[in-house]
Formats: C-alpha cells, sequence, structure tokens
C-alpha cells in the first residue's frame, strides 16, 4: 500500500470515528464555555489587554488545528501491538492520527473563526508571511511532541493519569486560557518551554496585531530551534522506545 | 515452517521461557496450553516479533525472526489485550480497511466484502460495530486476521468469553482457514475446542515444554485411555487406567457405590499433567 493510501485510511478513520459521535459535539461546547468563561473573568477583571472575542477565537483556532498530542498518545496505546509487530511505520500511523485528529479539532474552531470573521473583520492586519509560518512551524512542533506522545502511549494505558495531566498544563500554559503576559514569573518559564506558546504568539499578531512577548523575529527563531528539538529528540525518543520494548519486553498486559 | 530453538524469555528477572524448542508444521493448527502465567502469550509475542528472546533462535521458513523486517514477517495475530481497541461507530468494512492500512496490505472493496462472507459477517456488513454481539465481534476479529492473507496467523485465547455456539462457529471458520492453506498458531484453555480443532497441542509448565503431539496420540504416551469417576463410601475420587481390565480390576478393589467410566480428555491429560512436575515427555 502507497504511504499517501496508508495516511489517508487512517486519517478518514480517525475523523469518521470522532464526527459520528455525538458526545464530541457536547463535549466541544463545554470546552469552549470554559474557555469563554475564563475569558470573561479576565475581561471583567481588566487583566486582559485584547479584544476578547477575537484574541480567544484566534487562539482556539490554532490550537485547534496543533493541540493533536491527545490523540497521537491515545491511538499509540490503543493499537500498542499491531504497531509493534505489524509492517506499518509508526511515522506513517502519527500523521494519519494527526491529520485524522487535526480534522477533527479543527473543523469547529474554524467554522467558529469564519463566523467571527463578519463581525471583527475592521479590526484584523494580516501578515500573511507570518501566519503561514506560524502556523508552519506550529504543526511541526507539534508532530515533535507528538512522537513524544506516542512512546507515552506504547509505554501507558489510554486512560494515562500522565498524559492527562500533560494536556492540560500545555493547555493552560501555552496562551489559550490565560494570555502568557499574565501568567507570573516563575511559572512563565513553563509557557516559555511548550512550543505551542510561540506558535500561538505570533498567529495571533499575524492576525490580530497583538502585542508579543519578544520581537517576532525572535520568538519565531525560538518557534523553529524549539521545533526542530523536538522533532529530533522525540523521533529518537520514539525509535529508543520500540527498541526498548522488543528487548526489555516492557508491554503493559 | 516454525521453530523455537532453546528460547529464553526474561521480564526483568522473572525468567517466562525457559529453554522451549518445538516446531510448528506448515498448514496445521497448533495449540498452546498450560495456565495462567504459564508463558503462553510470551510465546506468542516473541512470534510475531514483538519482544526478542534473550537466547535461542525462532525462525520462519528458516529466517530468524528477529531480523526479519516487519514487512517480511507476514504474521496476522490477535492478540486478547487488542480486542479493546476498536473504532465502535465504525462498520466491518470500514474497520477491515482501517486494518488492511495497518497490515501495510492493499485491499480492494471485493476482498473486504468476500472476508466478511467467509467469516458470516455480510449481511452485518453496513452496521456500526457498538450494535455487535460478542459472538459477531469474534467474527470480525477473524475477518481482520485473514484479511491480509498472511500464511501464518497467531490467536491468543480464541475462544475466550464467547458462548456455545459462537465457540462452534471459531472452529468452523479456523478450519475453513485451515483448508485456505493457513498455519495457525493459538493459546486456548478449552480443551473440548483445542482437542477438535487442532493438530496438535503442546502442554507447557512454567516456561517449559511438558508434551507435544496430535491430541490422540498425547493419550497413548501417557498411557491413560481411560478415566473413571468412582463414588465410594466416604468420597469420590477419579482414577486413569490404561485399558477396560484394568479399569474393572480398580473398582473391584474399591468399596465402590457408583463408577462411571469414560475416555479421556485433553482436559484430564492437561489436568493430571499440570498437577505434577514441569517435566519433559517428548
Amino acid at each position: 500500500m502507497k504511504i499517501h493510501q496508508q495516511i489517508w485510511i487512517i486519517t478518514k478513520t480517525i475523523f469518521k470515528a470522532w464526527i459520528r459521535y455525538p458526545e464530541n459535539a457536547v463535549g466541544t461546547v463545554i470546552y469552549l464555555g470554559v474557555v469563554g468563561l475564563f475569558a470573561y473573568v479576565l475581561m471583567l477583571s481588566g487583566l486582559l489587554l485584547e479584544n476578547a472575542i477575537p484574541y480567544y477565537i484566534a487562539g482556539l483556532t490554532i490550537y485547534g488545528i496543533i493541540g493533536q498530542t491527545n490523540a497521537v498518545y491515545l491511538n499509540f496505546s490503543l493499537w500498542r501491538e499491531e504497531l509493534l509487530a505489524r509492517p506499518i511505520k509508526p511515522d506513517i500511523f502519527l500523521l494519519g492520527v494527526y491529520m485524522g485528529s487535526l480534522l477533527t479539532n479543527a473543523l469547529p474552531m474554524l467554522i467558529l473563526f469564519g463566523g467571527m470573521l463578519p463581525f471583527y473583520w475592521s479590526t484584523l492586519h494580516i501578515f500573511p508571511t507570518l501566519l503561514f509560518l506560524s502556523l508552519l512551524l506550529g504543526i511541526l512542533s507539534s508532530i515533535g511532541i507528538s512522537y513524544f506522545f506516542a512512546s507515552l502511549g506504547l509505554r501507558f494505558r489510554p486512560e494515562g493519569f500522565v498524559v492527562t495531566t500533560l494536556t492540560f498544563l500545555f493547555s493552560f500554559f501555552c496562551g489559550i486560557l490565560i494570555p502568557i503576559y499574565i501568567i507570573p514569573k516563575p511559572l512563565v518559564y513553563i509557557s516559555y518551554a511548550i512550543p505551542y506558546t510561540w506558535a500561538i504568539e505570533l498567529f495571533r499578531h499575524s492576525l490580530l496585531s497583538t502585542q508579543t512577548l519578544l520581537p517576532q523575529s525572535t520568538e519565531l527563531v525560538i518557534l523553529l530551534g524549539s521545533t526542530l528539538l523536538y522533532l529530533v529528540f522525540g523521533k529518537l525518543l520514539l525509535m529508543r522506545t520500540f527498541k526498548v520494548i522488543r528487548i526489555k519486553k516492557v508491554i503493559i498486559k | 515452517m516454525i521453530k523455537f530453538q532453546d528460547v529464553y524469555i526474561s521480564y526483568g528477572d522473572a525468567t517466562v521461557i525457559r529453554g522451549l524448542t518445538f516446531e510448528v508444521k506448515r498448514g496445521e493448527i497448533f495449540g498452546i496450553i498450560g495456565p495462567n502465567g504459564a508463558g503462553k502469550t510470551t510465546i506468542l509475542r516473541a512470534l510475531t516479533g514483538i519482544i526478542i528472546p534473550d537466547r535461542g533462535k525462532i525462525t520462519i521458513n528458516g529466517r530468524d525472526v528477529s531480523l526479519l523486517k516487519p514487512h517480511e514477517r507476514k504474521i496476522a495475530f490477535l492478540f486478547e489485550t487488542a480486542r479493546g481497541g476498536s473504532f465502535l461507530r465504525l462498520t466491518p468494512e470500514e474497520d477491515l480497511e482501517f486494518y488492511a492500512a495497518l497490515y501495510n496490505v492493499n485491499v480492494s472493496r471485493e476482498k473486504i466484502e468476500e472476508t466478511l462472507k467467509l467469516v458470516g459477517l455480510y449481511q452485518e456488513r453496513k452496521k456500526r460495530l457498538y450494535k455487535f454481539s460478542r459472538g459477531m465481534w469474534q467474527k470480525l476479529y477473524l475477518a481482520r486476521v485473514i484479511l491480509p492473507d498472511f500464511p501464518v496467523i497467531v490467536l491468543d485465547e480464541p475462544w475466550l468469553g464467547l458462548d456455545v455456539i459462537s465457540q462452534r462457529e471459531t472452529v468452523e471458520i479456523l478450519k475453513k482457514f485451515k483448508e485456505m492453506g493457513k498455519t495457525i498458531v493459538l493459546t486456548a484453555h478449552e480443551m473440548p475446542l483445542l482437542e477438535r480443532s487442532c493438530s496438535r497441542v503442546m502442554l507447557i509448565k512454567n516456561g517449559r515444554k511438558v508434551m507435544v503431539g496430535e491430541p490422540s496420540q498425547l493419550f497413548k504416551r501417557i498411557g491413560w485411555k481411560y478415566k473413571i469417576k468412582i463414588k465410594g463410601e466416604k468420597r469420590e475420587s477419579i482414577i486413569y487406567v490404561k485399558d477396560l481390565r484394568d479399569a474393572i480390576t480398580r473398582i473391584k478393589e474399591n468399596e465402590i457405590y457408583e463408577a462411571e467410566i469414560e475416555p479421556v480428555s485433553l482436559e484430564d491429560l492437561y489436568l493430571k499433567l499440570m498437577g505434577g512436575k514441569g517435566e519433559e515427555h517428548d
């Protein structure tokens, strides 16, 4: 089977599996409600310096596009033995899952984004090159992080506490719930270590001309550097995990 | 076709498989039986290349499994632990398409339909999986392993949790696979089903081979032919004997109210042997 066929079948399977669960729509509404609540509280308290609606919707849109790590973890955990023994390459499976999850997670956010546009068109200041780069590097960094989550998926159960905690930390510190400039000093370093933070910052700036923590060129360099780092070390970790499982035989029952 | 040669496998400090040597011939259904923790699933994992033995060699057609690239192994399998992982809102057709991608094999729509017909799921091809009964799931699992048309099929506990009808259907489907020339290696606890479907069985205990052979040969080798259930004045007991004359002698020897004589089954053999030490009777 050709690689693109394999990726396409996995992508559409993941998409179908999600879209046929009406419960997922309810989950999305609850999630949007929680984010909306954060936005409302921060707006009332005067801590939020931006126009809340486009600011939060832009953040949710790019997070919908890049936040696929949980799906990668879950599917690597579910299909562990198939992946360990069968002739599918883990990178192909990862890409298929990533794309399928991207379609499902990004879809409601893109609808929301499209719905926002007519109302806030005048507030947009689009920088196309930066928009493209922030999306591209955001996706690549997310694939890099997905490699780490794939390794965790091979070692832990699908309902793993570790990954739920990590996902929560990511969404809390990457700037979609709370703007980075509000996060106090020691904690903000966690945000700096997450590449999503820089992708979200640059994406928002490229659409809404929001203030960035550092000059955009510096943020781009940090995003590029962390993307390469996560891609290389993530891939190495996944390869090592396969080797360790085969040789040390660490398999969960 | 498949050879285990002096294979040792450990999980950390615990040695699970100890010097196991056996051979599976092409086109046979080979059953592995043993108590929980005897190392049955470990044998299957090593055969499928998921884990590598610490010592010894596993070969398929003379080629070392651990050196084969995944796409060269051509082993389809169903592990008991993998049964939960399914997308419940898919149809069986979609599920098999997904599995074809996992196996990295090209399958046409016709091939998927043919596979569903083979296992008796064609009528349910448009039904969502969450509406499936346990028996239908079993057929789907078997469809998944026959779909890629690999020469070797590995099944971990194929009859686990099935009702009698589904168990029988599974036996029939396995026989069809055998007729198609597939070599099947399976583990199970259901002795009557193993006796009916397997060409040969291997008994293992504590990671060691206790006995291997055709079910009928095993009875001959162990020397018992009949089992006598004896109800005495105070207690009930079971004794195994070589022939009917021996049986009558034993009945006479005891104070007996009631005695039932039955041919020895694989289950009896298993219970008798597993009660003792893991010695080899090959």
